[in-house]
């Protein structure tokens, strides 16, 4: 499923079933929008999947409706794109793919 | 010296009289706001926190009993997360040793991917939940820039374990690949071969509880001396190195994982309350943390 197929808002308990997966270079897209327009107190930093994709628990959408503390990060992106380019993947096949640690 | 905030619910019921002409009633406040409690709420406030007066007489009420106990310099940072959402919970209570010294890490702990949802500040599901990948928090606290390997704490209260089983999921920590050192906390569930485990680059030690929960400190005070604590009590043989005392990373500490390298790995998918980051503390040092800790939860209905 595609970011553009997924109902907002989405509420925090179901979203957490969910990953977004993306590109680098959508990844540096947003990261550069949350310069301009994010806080510190919520910053969106994607973790490396094994495919070398990114990837973001699908809650941090619960931070993007009016209020939020993406909303205005949220309302300066370009939703059609992103909405395009970010695939919707269950949680666990997500955590499937990070890297695990082989000791300490 | 900050007097503090009057509360006039704090008057005492005869205050003292006058002793020169007519005696005359002097309203005295009985209960002042702890100078590092007004300045935490004031922090939170601006960060978009909400700080009701319970909470800040609970955290005012933790700064006294962690002074009275003698422990303020064992802290370069903690918090508490509260300050009535989540963005009031990234504002750290301590930032150095003490009010004097100028403060070190992060004016906010720097929120990678917790949203709202993830906090509550009072009841027992009170703290920041983490999901085991990809949260975190970035304290700015350098660990070779503020600490040595043999005089170091980490301490976090975990209100609820990991739940996923896989290895050596991290609470605290930072970890250089070159030179290979590390100072950090972490949890194991039982299909691993660690419990929960504190290391610096002077000695490690594990506890005797897989996969514990509550208020976990790991302590190092001297290259001889390292325990790991459950809930005020050693949970591990006293360890003494005998390896050579390494430097400490020249990274800062992430909470809820492991920053090695500058990038978060190994993420703890528990629920925490509090964390600390300071200078090594006795059994007895502990315990007072403890009773101090386990007091300011049960004034926010945390216990």
């Amino acid at each position: 499923m595609l970011l553009r197929e997924f109902a907002l808002p989405v509420a925090d308990a179901e979203a957490k079933g969910y990953a977004l997966v993306f590109s680098p270079a959508l990844a540096a897209r947003l990261a550069e929008l949350h310069g301009q327009y994010g806080t510190p107190n919520c910053v969106p930093m994607p973790s490396i999947l094994a495919n070398g994709k990114l990837m973001l628990s699908a809650d941090i959408l619960t931070e993007v409706m009016p209020g939020g503390l993406l909303a205005a990060m949220w309302a300066a992106a370009d939703q059609a794109t992103v909405g395009k380019d970010v695939e919707v993947i269950a949680w666990a096949d997500a955590v499937a793919m990070l890297p695990a640690r082989e000791g300490i | 010296m900050n007097p503090g905030i009057y509360r006039p619910s704090l008057q005492i019921a005869t205050p003292p009289q006058g002793l020169l002409g007519r005696p005359a009633v002097v309203t005295m406040p009985l209960g002042f706001v702890h100078p590092e409690a007004q300045d935490w709420a004031i922090r939170a406030t601006a960060n978009g926190g909400v700080v009701s007066s319970t909470v800040l007489t609970a955290v005012s009420d933790f700064c006294r009993a962690i002074d009275a106990a003698g422990i303020r310099d064992r802290f370069l940072r903690l918090n508490l997360f509260c300050g009535g959402n989540l963005s009031g919970a990234l504002v750290p209570l301590y930032r150095s040793a003490s009010t004097a010294a100028n403060p070190i890490g992060s004016a906010t702990d720097v929120n990678a991917n917790f949203v709202s949802g993830d906090y509550a500040e009072t009841g027992v599901n009170a703290g920041i939940k983490g999901n085991g990948g990809g949260k975190y928090l970035q304290t700015g606290l350098v660990a070779s820039a503020n600490l040595v390997a043999t005089n170091v704490h980490l301490a976090v209260f975990l209100a609820s374990p990991q739940t996923t089983s896989f290895n050596y999921p991290e609470i605290i920590g930072c970890k250089s690949l070159t030179p290979a050192t590390s100072c950090e906390m972490l949890t194991a569930t039982t299909s691993s071969s660690t419990p929960a485990y504190f290391g610096s680059g002077a000695s490690s030690v594990s506890s005797s509880t897989f996969n514990p929960s509550g208020f976990l400190v790991g302590s190092c005070v001297n290259q001889q001396d390292a325990r790991f604590f459950i809930n005020g009590k050693q949970d591990s043989p006293t360890f003494a190195s005998t390896v050579n005392v390494m430097a400490l990373p020249a990274l800062q500490f992430y909470i809820f994982a492991l920053n090695q390298a500058n990038a978060s790995q190994i993420g703890h998918n528990g629920r925490a309350s509090a964390y600390s980051i300071g200078y090594g503390m006795t059994p007895l040092q502990v315990l007072e943390y403890h009773t101090a800790l386990a007091a300011f939860r049960l004034a926010l209905g945390r216990a």
